[in-house]
């Protein structure tokens, strides 16, 4: 069985549903997001295995063991919560040695542990400081010993990096997952910025409106989006609106006002006659002044807007019948085309390629 | 670059305020002071001379010393009793004010606020007419209830008790408990049901306080309100987390997080209350008097000095009295600042 598993759990706060009917099976050791715009339910789904809320319906297991009704210092988890909320009065030692104290740890042990575990967050020699007195990112790794010197099995993190800027972020993010991998213990991670689910975790939850739209590795998720919601909310989409001709073994022959677009099979269940959408990033389509023969697709459109943002440039492309397609080009030295390719202004005429696999049926 | 309009504007500012102050506070201030050190009273009410130390020395010597001595330990008894009442109450009404499961906590909230809202002047001054003797609310209760058998009994009994105890700490030589039993033996013995609030010393002594303490807890009640909701409850989850029991919370979170926004509040408070010149003012003058003394028996330092000056214009010596006051709150309100870091940038 896996390390934490939600069966069929809701919540309800009044009328309103945070958490319709999640499952999930999140295995030993692993680092695993939940990721999903605000409100969606990710701190409810978080509190929920951190038994601060109770599940309206619905079963939780942690370690095998049914943790239903269990209050929090019962179960094999700790948190380490979004403003720290790290003890003002005391100090990084006291605020670390709180959960030990309390469960009458022998003042010796008390000070081994704590000290090793400083050690472990790069924190050793701020024993006697007040909480005060840290930056945030220092205050993030307090937080951290705290949780982790009570050796828990699950570590809950609800956005623990929130409140750092752009820079310690980023430096946290690597620290946090060096940790986690060091440690072995599992990360449940509460996150809203995509970038950083893709980075740290091995699997990610992309939560809608309370439900689970889909589970899966990083690079899954972005590539095999299986929602319309998963591939809007994850990196940029560009959705078509298409109706589909027949269905070949591998393939789907779509039509796209009049255009004919090759699709790989994706596992979206569809028939001839279906009108559904498609999605394509826009770094999958690339564009030339004359059609290439190598594409399975092409359109013919004109630019109608360049942004350059530095180490990319946007394109907005116009089809025909008025269909916007963002195309994004590296802005590299060589390019297979130079001449070809020469500065895209406003107006030029142009074609668009991509592969059949870029293309992905979505459900909406 | 800064212009010289921008420069001079500030100024512009707060040039009204600092007139005002000047004339109002600063130069009347430094008058008394002045006062404080000549002989202007009564007798040397036009021509009146520079005396140097001799007001101070007069505060701390003679027959003035012991008005001094007693004014100054009931002041300091006034203040700390009427901070302690209104801290405590304020607690005992915070906490349960504060409690998320208690329904319909704004109708309570603004209930406890009224005292505080209703001009302090009127509530003391209806708080007289309450305690009055003869006539006042509280009395007129009082005696209707002693004629009830049940209560009579009751207070029958409780006299009993009062002597039964008196004898064994009397037998025991424990004179302290046994001299207060019998005081409180022959208030019992001589009651029926008239309580002399405001005739009596120690009486108008716990009047002035209660009425004081009803007219500042309302303040502390929201103080306190406000700093338990200053705490963030995820401190408590993370506690819960590590195991630590409700009361394990209480202390380790609640107590330390509200002493120390609470201790400034206090110190102010305490401050304040030393001052506190209406409340003993409205409701007894500083009365009951007694013989052969300046000083009434509910007298605190600021009504005492306000005697001094305008009933018997002795204005020199009032004005050292003032001085001391001055002395006092200042080095309270430096602590203050210094807990509160007010001053630092
Ligand atoms: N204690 C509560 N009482 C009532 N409604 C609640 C409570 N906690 C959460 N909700 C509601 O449940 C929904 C999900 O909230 P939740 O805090 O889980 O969102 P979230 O995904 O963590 O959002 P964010 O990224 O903004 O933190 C929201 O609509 C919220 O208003
Ligand atoms: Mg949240």
């Amino acid at each position: 069985m896996s390390h934490v598993v939600l069966k069929d759990v809701r919540r309800f706060f009044g009328d309103v549903e945070a958490v319709k009917s999640v499952n999930l099976e999140i295995n030993k050791g692993e680092f695993f997001s939940l990721l999903g715009p605000s409100g969606c339910g990710k701190t409810t789904t978080l509190r929920l295995i951190g038994g601060f809320e109770q599940p309206s319906s619905g079963e939780i297991f942690i370690c095998g063991e049914k943790v239903n009704g269990k209050p929090p210092y019962k179960r094999l988890v700790n948190t380490v919560f979004q403003n720290y909320a790290l003890f003002p009065h005391m100090n990084v030692y006291d605020n670390v040695a709180f959960g030990l104290v309390q469960k009458n740890v022998p003042k010796e042990t008390i000070k081994q542990k704590v000290s090793d575990i400083l050690e472990l967050v790069r924190l050793s020699g701020f024993e006697k400081r007040r909480i005060q007195q840290m930056s945030g990112g220092q205050q993030q790794r307090v937080a951290l010993a705290r949780a982790l010197v009570n050796e828990p099995e699950v570590l809950l993190l609800d956005e623990p990096l929130g409140a750092l800027d752009q820079k310690l972020r980023k430096s946290m993010q690597v620290e946090l997952k060096q940790l986690q991998e060091k440690l072995g213990i599992t990360f449940i991670l509460v996150t809203h910025d995509q970038e950083e689910a893709l980075s740290m975790s091995d699997r990610i939850a992309v939560m809608n409106e309370g439900r689970i739209e889909q589970v899966g590795k990083p690079y899954e998720i972005y590539e095999h989006p299986k929602t319309r919601f998963v591939a809007d909310f994850i990196g940029v989409s560009n959705f078509l609106k298409v109706s589909v001709k027949d269905i070949t073994s591998d393939i789907i022959n779509l039509n796209l006002g009049g255009i004919h677009l090759k699709a790989r099979k994706n596992g979206v269940p569809c028939k001839a006659g279906d009108e559904l959408e498609v999605s394509i990033r826009p770094e999958r389509l690339w564009l030339s002044r004359k059609p290439d023969n190598r594409a399975d697709n092409v359109l013919k459109g004109a630019i109608a807007d360049v942004r350059f943002l530095g180490d990319v440039f946007h394109y907005d492309v116009r089809l025909n019948g008025n269909v916007h397609i963002l195309v994004s080009r590296q802005n590299l030295v060589f390019q297979e085309d130079e001449s070809n390719f020469a500065p895209l202004a406003e107006g030029d005429d142009i074609f668009l390629h991509c592969m059949p696999e870029s293309l992905k049926l979505v459900k909406t | 670059m800064i212009g010289k309009k921008e420069r001079f504007l500030p100024y512009l500012y707060i040039a009204p305020a600092v007139v005002l102050m000047i004339f109002l506070t600063l130069l009347p201030n430094i008058y008394s002071l002045y006062i404080a050190f000549t002989n202007y009273s009564l007798y040397h009410f036009q021509h009146y001379d520079f005396v140097g130390l001799r007001n101070f020395v007069k505060v701390f010597s003679g027959s003035e010393l012991q008005e001094f001595m007693s004014v100054f330990a009931w002041t300091m008894v006034w203040a700390l009793a009427s901070v302690f009442g209104m801290v405590l109450i304020g607690l005992l009404l915070a906490f349960p004010l504060n409690n998320r499961y208690l329904k319909g906590k704004d109708f309570y909230r603004t209930m406890f606020v009224i005292p505080w809202a209703i001009p302090a002047f009127i509530t003391v001054l209806m708080w007289q007419g309450i305690l009055n003797s003869d006539l006042g609310a509280v009395n007129v209760l009082l005696m209707g209830l002693y004629k009830i058998p049940i209560f009579h009994g009751l207070f029958g009994m409780l006299d009993g008790m009062t002597v039964f105890f008196y004898n064994i700490f009397h037998g025991m030589h424990i004179d302290f408990i046994a001299n207060l039993l019998n005081g409180f033996h022959n208030f019992l013995a001589g009651f029926n049901g008239k309580i002399p609030w405001l005739d009596n010393g120690n009486w108008a002594r716990v009047s002035v306080l209660i009425v004081n303490i009803w007219l500042g807890f309302p303040f502390m009640m929201s103080i306190i309100i406000g700093a338990l909701q200053a705490i963030p409850s995820e401190l408590y989850e993370a506690a819960s987390v590590d195991g630590a029991t409700p009361t394990t919370q209480f202390f380790a979170i609640t107590v330390p997080l509200l002493r120390s926004a609470m201790l400034p509040v206090i110190i102010s408070s305490f401050a304040f209350n030393f001052n506190q010149f209406g409340s003993i003012y409205l409701l007894t003058a500083g009365g009951p008097t007694v013989m052969g003394r300046t000083a009434g028996q509910t007298d605190i330092l600021v009504t005492y000095s306000y005697k001094l000056a305008f009933n018997m214009f002795r204005f020199g010596l009032a004005c050292a009295y003032a001085v001391f006051i001055f002395i006092i709150i200042a080095s309270l309100s430096s602590v203050n600042f210094k807990l509160t870091g007010a001053f630092d940038d």
